[in-house]
C-alpha cells in the first residue's frame, strides 16, 4: 500500500471533484471522516486518476457528491468504473435506512409476563393432552387394537437403562461418599458420629438413589428422547410414518415409555446400593466406625419401608421423563435450531418436574407416616 | 480472459482410502463464469472447500490471485479470505441476525477503520446489489423464502468487495421462475462488478444461461474444460448422457429458440 494508492480527492475551482488512488473498501478508512455532501451544485466529475474502484469506493463517491437523482458528468473514468458507480447509483436509491427501535417501557413489560404465563399454561394444556393420547394409545394395546413394540422397546431399555449404569453408579457412590463426610463432620459435634449409618442410609433409600437417577436420566434420556425424535420430526418423518397409516404414539412414544418405566426402578435400585457402599467406606476407612458395627447399626436401624417409598416413585418420575421427552420432540417445527430448543426446554422441564414431584411425595409419605 | 485468477495443480483429495481427486489441475480466469458439474459424489464441493481452505488437499498446489492459498500465514490467509465470497446451498445465513446485521459482520470484522453508520449503508447496498426488496433488510433468515436466503446469502458474500463468488447449487431448491430470476442476477453481478464467478451446479439452465466456460468433474480429475458449445460434443459417455438426455435437450433447445428469436428480433430491428 504506497502512498500514491491511497485514496484522495479535493474539489477544484468552479466546484468539480477531482479523485486519485486506489478507492476500495480496504483503503477508504481515512477518506470516511471527510465524506461530506458538497454545498453547491457540483458541475463535474474527474476520475481520470482512479486506479482502482469498488462498490465501497462507489459509495463514498457518491456521498460525496450528496447523494444526487442523477450524476453529475463523470469525466475520464474507466468504462467498467463508471458502469459501477451508476449501477450503485441506481441501487442506493432503493435503500431506506430505516431500523425498528427496539420498545422499552412498562407496557412491553407486561406483556411479556403475560405472554410467559399464557404459554406456561399452554404448555400445561399440551402436557395433560398428550398424557390422555398416551393412556388411551396403552389403553388399545392392552385391549390388543394396537401392537406393542416389544424389539423397539428392548432396544430403548438397553441404551437408557443398561448404557446408563456406570455412569449412575459411580456418581451415586460419590455422592454417598460425601454425604458420609458431610454427615460424619456435622455429627462429630454432637458425639454422634454413628448416626452418619442412618443418615447416609436414609438419604438415599428415601430419596437420593430415586431422585438421582432421575436427574441423570433426565439428562441422559429425556434429552435424547426429544433430540431423536425432533431430528425425525424435522426431516418429516413423523409425517411419513401418519401418510403410511402407522401411529408415531404406538410406534416411537410407547417404546420409550414402556423402557424407562422397566428400568428406573432397577437403576433407581443400583443407585440406591452404591450410595449406600459409598457411604459405608467412608464411614468404615475414614471415620474408624468398624465395618461389623457399621452393619449392625444399619440392620438395627434401618427398615425395609424406605426401599419401598423410594422405589415407588421411580414409575413415576420414569413416565413423567420419557413423556416429556417425547413430546418436547413432536413439539419440534422446521429447523435443526428448533430441535435444540426443545431439547434444552425437555431437561428443564423434566428436571422441574422430577425435584417438584418428589417434594410432593415427601410430604405426602411424612403425613401418611411412612 | 487472460489472467489466471485461481490455479490448481496436482491436486489430491482424499479421505481415509477414498481418493476424491488426483493431480487435478484447473485454471480460472479472471472476469469468467465458470460452471462445475460432475456426478454424485464427483467431489464438486469438496474442489470448492479446498479452494476457499475449508479443506486441506493433501497434495499439489492452489493459487488465488497470486497467493498461496494453502498458507497458514495469518496475513495471506487475511488477503486471501477477502478476494472471495462464498455462498452455501440454503444461504448458511446467521439464524440469530437480521439480513443487514449478516450483511455488517463481514465488514465490521474485517475493516474496523469504517464509521458504523457508513457500514449500515455499506451493508444496505450490498442488500440492494442482490435485488432484495428494502424491507428484507430487517428479518431474520427464517422470515424470508428459500430464493430470498439465497440472494440475502449473496449480499454477505459481497461485503467485502471481493473478486471472485462461489456459489454450491444456487439454484437447487428454487422454483424455475425464482432459479432464472437468481441466474440473471449472477449474470448482472457477474459482468456489472467485473466478478469472476465459479458455480457447483446440476441445473443446466444456469449452464446454458450463464456460464462462459463449463469443467466437468469426473473420474478424479477434470474430464474436460470448455465453453459448453466444445463439452457438450465430448465423447465421454457421462457427458454425452449428461447433455443429450431429455433434460440437457430440452435445455439447449430453449436457448437456441431464445438466440434466434433474438436474431429475428434483431433483424426486424434493423429493418
Amino acid at each position: 500500500m504506497t502512498a500514491a494508492d491511497s485514496p484522495n480527492f479535493e474539489w477544484s475551482e468552479a466546484s468539480r471533484l477531482r479523485l486519485s488512488g486506489h478507492w476500495s473498501l480496504q483503503r477508504l478508512g481515512a477518506v470516511w471522516p471527510r465524506v461530506r455532501a458538497p454545498t453547491g451544485e457540483v458541475s463535474a466529475v474527474d476520475g481520470s486518476e482512479i486506479s482502482a474502484l469498488d462498490t465501497a469506493g462507489a459509495m463514498a463517491l457518491l456521498l460525496l457528491l450528496g447523494g444526487p437523482q442523477e450524476l453529475p458528468p463523470l469525466e475520464g473514468f474507466r468504462p467498467a468504473d463508471q458502469a459501477l458507480l451508476e449501477l450503485v447509483q441506481q441501487r442506493s436509491l432503493k435503500q431506506r435506512p430505516d431500523r425498528a427501535k427496539p420498545d422499552w417501557g412498562i407496557l412491553p413489560l407486561l406483556e411479556r409476563i403475560g405472554q410467559t404465563m399464557a404459554n406456561a399454561l399452554e404448555q400445561g394444556r399440551l402436557l395433560l393432552g398428550f398424557i390422555g393420547l398416551v393412556l388411551e394409545t396403552i389403553g388399545a394395546v392392552l385391549i390388543g387394537r394396537r401392537r406393542l413394540r416389544l424389539t423397539a422397546a428392548v432396544h430403548h431399555m438397553e441404551t437408557t437403562g443398561l448404557d446408563a449404569v456406570p455412569i449412575v453408579c459411580l456418581l451415586s457412590f460419590l455422592v454417598g461418599a460425601v454425604v458420609a463426610y458431610l454427615g460424619a463432620t456435622v455429627l462429630a459435634g454432637f458425639g454422634a458420629q454413628v448416626f452418619t449409618v442412618e443418615l447416609v442410609n436414609f438419604a438415599f433409600l428415601r430419596e437420593f438413589g430415586v431422585l438421582l437417577t432421575a436427574i441423570l436420566v433426565a439428562g441422559r434420556s429425556g434429552s435424547a428422547f426429544t433430540a431423536e425424535i425432533g431430528a425425525m420430526k424435522s426431516g418429516q418423518e413423523i409425517d411419513a410414518i401418519r401418510t403410511l397409516g402407522m401411529d408415531p404414539i404406538e410406534l416411537l412414544v410407547l417404546p420409550r415409555i414402556l423402557a424407562l418405566l422397566l428400568m428406573m426402578p432397577v437403576l433407581s435400585f443400583l443407585a440406591t446400593l452404591s450410595g449406600m457402599v459409598g457411604g459405608a467406606l467412608v464411614g468404615i476407612i475414614e471415620l474408624d466406625i468398624s465395618p461389623g458395627l457399621y452393619l449392625t447399626r444399619m440392620q438395627d436401624t434401618t427398615e425395609l419401608r424406605h426401599l419401598w417409598v423410594g422405589l415407588f416413585k421411580a414409575p413415576v418420575f420414569a413416565f413423567l421423563i420419557a413423556v416429556v421427552g417425547c413430546l418436547e420432540g413432536l413439539k419440534v417445527a422446521g429447523s435443526a435450531a428448533s430441535v435444540g430448543q426443545h431439547t434444552t426446554a425437555s431437561v428443564v422441564q423434566t428436571i422441574f418436574l422430577v425435584i417438584m414431584v418428589d417434594a410432593m411425595f415427601a410430604i405426602f409419605f411424612m403425613k401418611i407416616g411412612l | 480472459m487472460s489472467e489466471v485468477l485461481i490455479k490448481l495443480r496436482g491436486v489430491r483429495n482424499a479421505f481415509g482410502t477414498t481418493v476424491v481427486h488426483e493431480n487435478l489441475d484447473l485454471d480460472i480466469y479472471r472476469g469468467e463464469i465458470i460452471g462445475l458439474i460432475g456426478g454424485s459424489g464427483s467431489g464438486k464441493s469438496v474442489l470448492l472447500k479446498s479452494i476457499v481452505g475449508l479443506i486441506r488437499p493433501s497434495a499439489g498446489t492452489i493459487e488465488v490471485a497470486g497467493h498461496n492459498a494453502l498458507s497458514t500465514d495469518p496475513a495471506e490467509r487475511e488477503e486471501l479470505e477477502r478476494s472471495w465470497g462464498v455462498t452455501f446451498q440454503d444461504g448458511a445465513l446467521f439464524s440469530s441476525l437480521t439480513v443487514l446485521e449478516n450483511v455488517m459482520v463481514p465488514i465490521i470484522e474485517h475493516q474496523r477503520d469504517v464509521p458504523p453508520e457508513i457500514v449500515e449503508r455499506l451493508a444496505r447496498l450490498k442488500i440492494a446489489l442482490a435485488a432484495l426488496p428494502a424491507d428484507a433488510a430487517a428479518k431474520y433468515p427464517s422470515e424470508l423464502s428459500g430464493g430470498m436466503r439465497k440472494r440475502a446469502a449473496v449480499a454477505r458474500a459481497l461485503a467485502l468487495d471481493p473478486q471472485i463468488l462461489f456459489f454450491d447449487e444456487p439454484t437447487a431448491g428454487l422454483d424455475p421462475i425464482s432459479a432464472a430470476e437468481f441466474d440473471q442476477l449472477v449474470l448482472t453481478l457477474s459482468r456489472s462488478l467485473g466478478l469472476t464467478v465459479v458455480v457447483i451446479t446440476h441445473d443446466l439452465d444456469t449452464l446454458y444461461t450463464i456460464c462462459d466456460r463449463v469443467a466437468v468433474l469426473g473420474n478424479k480429475h477434470i474430464l474436460t474444460i470448455g465453453p459448453l458449445s466444445e463439452v457438450e460434443h465430448n465423447e465421454d459417455p457421462w457427458i454425452q448422457s449428461y447433455f443429450q438426455g431429455p433434460r440437457g435437450r430440452a435445455a439447449a433447445d430453449t436457448r437456441a429458440q431464445v438466440q434466434s428469436q433474438a436474431a429475428t428480433a434483431a433483424t426486424a430491428n434493423e429493418g
